[in-house]
């Protein structure tokens, strides 16, 4: 495929960032990088680690469940790209236990999280 | 999607390994829906042992754009989304020396109007007036306790000392802690942990130190005041951006 393909196809992606609440993309940016300690994101954790209210913390959550991430029965974030949710791509960072929606979030992720492996 | 295992090594500036090696990956290139991204996206973005298994898969799906990529290709795309916006500015961060550096995946949440994070055009001026109405009261106080005393020039000295003592501690401060602390922290320890000791400092004379005798010196007080009042003033991007972690 050439370069030119490639530059199209990741100009039509970055458009559906563009099109997203920039709240909502740098909080599914922070979560995933939360979720890589390998533990369900409570709306406590977030927010501490935000530095916004838990009541700011909750309605990104109902935002991003909207959106179409994953969350556990306690309300807590286990998903977005980056899932503790078993799929058929496991990823492994630092041992087993993640998984990803997509082949591409596989690949893709590395380079945009603080992790090297796949 | 036939069952068969496809397995990767991926790293920061590539793809690493895969095998088996003929693997490839579908990708969506057309129709992406932001409101339903794993729907029109994911769910269509598979491994493949080969690029016969993937093209069997794009004939099952007609209505879809389909591409099918090396690995490296897909991680090639990535990397050019990141090199877009909004991305671009959530995996970049200004260093407090004003170089760009790759934050791989940070993330920071902003909020208008929030304290600590972005005051804004409204906040950024609020900050000049009173930086300059601080840094004023500093040079008047400083200017008139020059009429006072008998060594104008030995106080002016001691002022500008005091003053670059407190510069060093605070960079002495920010050096021990971290950047990295500090964007991790409540913005509310991080402001406490700026005005706190200046406040105190500033203040002294006024309030515990009159009533318990112990006067800090003049000059210290008057360029901690200077101190608070030129960092308020300094709306570089830069020092917002420290101001900010601050």
């Amino acid at each position: 495929m050439s370069n030119h393909n490639l530059r199209e196809i990741a100009r039509a992606e970055a458009e559906i960032f563009q099109e997203t609440d920039p709240v909502l993309v740098g909080s599914i940016f922070r979560l995933m990088r939360l979720l890589l300690d390998g533990e369900p994101v409570s709306t406590e954790r977030f927010a501490s680690s935000s530095g916004i209210t838990r009541e700011q913390a909750r309605e990104v959550f109902e935002s991003l469940r909207s959106w179409g991430a994953e969350f556990d029965q306690d309300g807590s974030f286990v998903g977005a790209g980056l899932t503790l949710v078993p799929t058929p791509y496991c990823y492994e960072v630092g041992g087993p236990g993640f998984y990803t929606w997509c082949a591409g979030d596989a690949i893709q992720f590395p380079s945009s999280s603080a992790t090297s492996r796949l | 999607m036939s069952g068969e295992s496809v397995r990767l090594t991926v790293g920061f500036e590539g793809v690493e390994s895969f095998e088996p090696a003929s693997a490839v990956v579908s990708s969506v290139s057309a129709g992406f829906n932001a409101e339903n991204v794993r729907g029109s996206i994911c769910q269509y973005g598979h491994f493949f042992v080969s690029p016969k298994t993937a093209r069997e898969y794009t004939v099952r799906h007609p209505n879809v754009s389909l591409e099918i990529l090396t690995p490296e290709g897909a991680f090639r795309i990535g990397q050019l989304v990141l090199e877009q916006e909004p991305l671009k500015s959530i995996a970049e961060v200004r260093d407090v020396d004003g170089q760009v550096r790759r934050d791989k995946g940070h993330a920071t949440v902003t909020r208008y109007g929030t304290v600590g994070y972005d005051l804004r055009t409204v906040g950024r001026w609020s900050r000049f007036g009173y930086g300059l109405l601080i840094a004023a009261g500093a040079t008047a106080s400083t200017l008139a306790r020059l009429g006072q005393t008998y060594d104008p020039a030995g106080f002016l000295l001691q002022t500008a000392i005091a003053f670059a003592g407190i510069v060093v501690a605070y960079l002495v401060v920010c050096w021990l802690l971290g950047e990295r602390a500090f964007a991790h922290a409540s913005p509310w320890l991080n402001t406490l942990i700026l005005v706190g000791p200046a406040l105190g400092v500033a203040y002294w004379n006024l309030t515990l130190g009159h009533a318990l005798g112990f006067d800090l010196p003049a000059a210290l007080t008057l360029a901690m005041l200077a101190y608070i009042g030129i960092s308020l003033t300094d709306l570089t991007d830069r020092n917002l951006h420290r101001l900010r972690r601050l």
